[in-house]
């Protein structure tokens, strides 16, 4: 599992260097869905429209693409290319709500994942999915990072409890501490949270430095990247 | 009288029969009979959610305005959300209008805002329904309804009248004045300004050679619609009848807003009728003025033998220069210029009209 994420952060920062993207924050949260894909989802990539359903942010475009070539979804090669491929969105949350109410009126047993980062939050969907019963789970990537440098929104745990829902708190980079959280968001009725501590640019130069947050990398620091995650 | 709020009601109870139908937002009568199709919050996000796993939600939204980034996403995924507006503002059937993939939809009256309804609900992708209060009932229950098509509700020959909504109302009632002082209007109803029916709106401006829209919108809607296609297609004479300022939010407003647009087609209507340069008019040489060629075809009827060989024999054709010089239809002019008989002249101008 390690390898996996570690070759999914290679082809990240190689696909960011080409199309641009959030470097920090893709590789932050390489770990989290390497650990959804590879062990906790129940899914079929030749049948992408059965399963739990999963959605994620806009700015994690890069890293689930990745992800969901390495998971076989599509070829490797696509990633470099200009192809159509699944795009995030900026509002996940509130359409995994959607999805979600669907699911339970349907009487359908899969279950509902969003993937998010701390800064891009949709309190408005965090207060309405509070208020009813779903098969939802809301992983969020705690990185501290923003456009400013780090961000303050302590205490966040407190804050989405008293929307009613559950919260988890984890470190995001240790794949058995997700499994486990998962694992036990699964057993509640109540939407559920689990903030992943993790470490923007893990294992590169960029390493909880604000300036990657949204930046480019030439071709020479993509590989200087490439190679200290060897 | 029916309303257009009770037309989309009973539209969507006929589509809850047959369809995986969600709406969502505040709507009473249809939440007590299918709580398990409503849902309380009318977010565009989740509607989106819920169109993912293949449903049909309707989204009883207040504008397009607050959620515009959803809307958006929604309309460049082609997404399959319907979004139903019931607020007294204008602006928002503009900004729907330019956005890919999306239709939009105003029906006037109680028989409209029904089929308008079925047919949001049976079209894929997201879908803009505008519904606005009602003034009279101006369709039938008969009446044929297809989005993105004109209906025709008055055929004429010297001007055409667009409309959509309660608005329609105003233009009947204009036309009808106008016909009193012999001008001759066709109106139509255009509920779907998005996709525009290109083919009705060339052919009906070929026929009368002028058209005037009216809407309760200044800039942005039917009128640009429709100046948008003629000048690149047909280029005549394009006047909307529409008071300058922005609608308010006053119902009353908009009331004596639609009043005034009425007063402002008539205008409009006689004096297109005189800006048609009249340089371009055809005189016969027994003193009978021609405006248009649906015009000749009707003077033809009633022209005397000697005046048709003053100015079509085998030497020349005036009309094929006319034709060709006052209208720019070299096709038609090239296929009159070879016919030297009325009824020959006659047929040729049928075919064209069609």
């Amino acid at each position: 599992m390690q390898q996996i994420a570690k070759n999914i952060r290679k082809d990240t920062i190689k696909t960011i260097a080409i199309k641009g993207g959030n470097p920090a924050v893709n590789l932050s949260s390489a770990d989290i869905l390497t650990t959804l894909y590879f062990k906790m989802l129940n899914h079929n990539p030749r049948q992408p429209k059965t399963g739990d359903r999963i959605f994620v942010t806009e700015k994690l475009t890069p890293v689930w693409q990745t992800t969901l070539a390495h998971a076989g979804y599509y070829a490797k090669k696509k990633l470099i290319e200009n192809a159509e491929l699944p795009k995030g969105t900026q509002f996940a949350l509130s359409n995994a709500i959607g999805s979600a109410i669907a699911t339970k009126i349907d009487g359908k047993e899969h279950h509902t994942y969003c993937i998010t980062t701390d800064s891009e939050l949709d309190w408005e969907a965090i207060r309405i999915a509070g208020k009813q019963t779903l098969k939802l789970t809301l992983v969020i990537d705690r990185n501290n990072l923003s456009k400013e440098g780090f961000m303050d929104i302590e205490p966040l745990r407190q804050k989405i409890e008293a929307f009613n829902w559950n919260a988890i708190e984890v470190d995001g980079h240790k794949i058995e501490h997700i499994i486990e959280a998962v694992q036990e968001a699964k057993n509640f009725d109540k939407p559920t949270a689990i903030i992943c501590h993790t470490i923007p640019g893990k294992g590169t130069f960029m390493e909880n430095n604000p300036e990657w947050h949204n930046k480019k990398p030439t071709k020479e620091e993509a590989e200087k990247a490439i190679g200290e995650l060897k | 009288m029916k309303t257009i709020k009770e037309g989309f009601e009973e539209g969507l109870e006929e589509l809850a029969k047959h369809k995986d139908l969600m709406v969502l937002g505040s709507i009473k009568k249809f939440s007590e009979k299918h709580p398990n199709k409503h849902v309380k919050i009318p977010d565009i996000g989740i509607a989106q959610g819920i169109a993912h796993e293949g449903k049909t939600p309707f989204v009883l939204s207040s504008g397009l305005g607050k959620n515009w980034a959803q809307i958006k996403e929604i309309c460049t995924n082609n997404q399959n959300v319907k979004i139903v507006d019931t607020e007294e503002e204008f602006e928002d059937i503009a900004i729907a209008r330019v956005m890919p993939n999306m239709k939009v939809i105003i029906p006037a009256d109680y028989h409209e805002a029904k089929k308008a309804t079925i047919a949001t609900g049976t079209t894929k992708g997201p879908v803009y329904l505008k519904l606005l209060k009602e003034k009279t009932q101006i369709t039938t229950e008969k009446s044929t309804f297809t989005v993105g098509r004109m209906e025709i509700l008055k055929a004429g020959k010297d001007c055409t009248i667009i409309s959509n909504g309660p608005a329609l109302h105003d233009a009947l009632n204009a036309a009808e004045k106008l016909s009193k002082q012999e001008i001759d209007c066709t109106v139509l109803d255009c509920h779907t300004i998005q996709p525009i029916d290109k083919h009705a709106l060339i052919t009906s401006a070929r026929l009368t050679g002028c058209i005037v829209t009216t809407e309760p919108i200044t800039k942005g809607g039917l009128g640009s619609a429709a100046a948008e296609v003629l000048s690149q297609n047909y280029p005549i004479p394009v006047r909307m009848a529409t008071p300058d300022s922005i609608v308010t939010e006053v119902k009353t407003a908009v009331m004596q807003k639609c009043e005034v647009c009425g007063e402002m087609i008539e205008e409009h209507g006689k004096k297109l009728q005189t800006e048609l340069r009249p340089e371009l008019y055809f005189r016969l040489h027994s003193g009978e003025i021609i405006k248009s060629i649906p015009g000749l075809h009707k003077a033809l009827l009633t022209m005397k033998e000697e005046t048709f060989t003053y100015h079509c024999n085998p030497n020349k054709n005036d009309f094929s220069t006319w034709i060709k010089e006052a209208f720019k239809e070299p096709e038609l002019a090239k296929n009159v210029e070879k016919l030297h008989t009325k009824i020959g002249l006659m047929l040729e101008l049928i075919k064209w009209s069609k």
